[in-house]
């Protein structure tokens, strides 16, 4: 608390009690989350060391998914985990102009736990109110709690499953992927990138094998992202 | 702990800090340059449609569009009830529940 002394502890507060409504969704995704860790192979405590430093659901999911399906190489491991963490890139940037005026430890911690959701409740509160990095902090906090606290409870939940892989369960992880993906496609360039890395995605995985179709897909959709935004301004 | 998991999380961490902390080191004065926004934008899209595309209909390494491939059925239910709820429990709960309904009725 010392951080907050000559902060404002009343935004700290509304931004712990804003994030609150968010964990509704977050504690269902980190149970899961800590529930395939454990199908992968991933001890409890593994499973908190990894919530604890990675704190990042997309992360930990892609990880899972690519060990379930057989061995992959570290580089490999990694070079996924900083493709969908790309756009983390974009959301600080937008943060930068307020971040850089604050004390170095103090803006470490909100660029460590920045999440979508705590990067919209931050947004939103600078429209009505400006911003406050009490707020973001409180916001952060409140995620970061729940999600290591969900992942470690859904380790033990893992436990009392018996070869969970026989029922299908590895689908679970692709349900989570479709519940995140599918409210996004109302976009219209957005669906057809969907598309592009659909297809790519399957004719590379059926032709090709490994692990690269994630890669492929990505370089050939983003492309076309921005190709057709680049038509769409020549038309508008 | 075992070493392996250590230095795999370890790795992980360094990818995902990298993108929390290049922003304000280079960005901090001149902003994000408008080409790589764009790109940057659709990379989860991407990302995430090329985890579920495969996995629905190359569950086990070839690809299989029958009847019997429980993934594609149970993904085509899944993509039902997210576009028609919005709720992420609601989605992934039964979409869980179509693919072990599936395995009890046809094992």
């Amino acid at each position: 608390m010392k951080l907050l002394a000559q902060h404002s502890q009343k935004d700290f507060w509304e931004g712990c009690q804003d994030c609150l409504p968010l964990m509704i969704g977050g504690i269902p995704v980190g149970l899961t989350c800590g529930l395939m860790g454990a199908i992968a192979g991933f001890n409890p405590l593994e499973v908190l060391f990894m919530s604890a430093l990675v704190f990042s659901g997309a992360s930990q999911f892609v990880v899972i998914t690519m060990l379930q399906a057989g061995s992959a190489t570290l580089g490999l491991l990694m070079l996924n985990v900083l493709l969908v963490n790309l756009h983390n890139i974009l959301l600080l940037a937008s943060l930068a102009p307020h971040l850089i005026k604050l004390p170095k430890l103090f803006r470490h911690l909100l660029c460590f736990s920045i999440s979508d959701g705590t990067y919209a409740l931050t947004m939103n509160r600078v429209q009505h109110h400006g911003y406050s990095a009490d707020y973001q902090l409180g916001a952060s906090m409140i995620q970061y709690f729940f999600w290591i606290t969900s992942n470690l409870l859904g380790t033990f939940a893992g436990r009392y499953i018996s070869n969970p892989l026989s029922w299908g369960l590895d689908f679970t992880l692709t349900a989570v992927f479709i519940a995140i993906l599918i409210p996004k496609l109302r976009d219209q360039t957005v669906l057809y990138v969907s598309i592009v890395a659909a297809i790519t995605a399957v004719l590379a995985a059926t032709y090709l094998g490994g692990k690269w179709y994630i890669i492929l897909a990505s370089i050939t959709a983003t492309l076309t992202g921005v190709y057709l935004e680049g038509r769409l301004k020549h038309e508008g | 702990m075992r070493a392996e998991f250590v230095i795999l999380i370890i790795g992980m961490a360094i990818s995902a800090i990298f993108t929390r902390f290049i922003s304000i080191s280079v960005f901090s004065n001149t902003g994000v340059p408008l080409y790589l926004e764009k790109w940057l934008k659709h990379t989860p899209t991407a990302v995430f449609t090329a985890l579920i595309a495969p996995a629905m209909f190359v569950p086990k390494g070839q690809f299989d569009l029958s009847i019997e491939n429980h993934y594609l059925l149970a993904g085509i239910a899944t993509i039902f009830l997210a576009w028609r709820y919005h709720n992420f429990v609601l989605t992934v709960g039964m979409g869980t529940l179509v693919i072990v309904g599936l395995h009890c009725l046809q094992p």
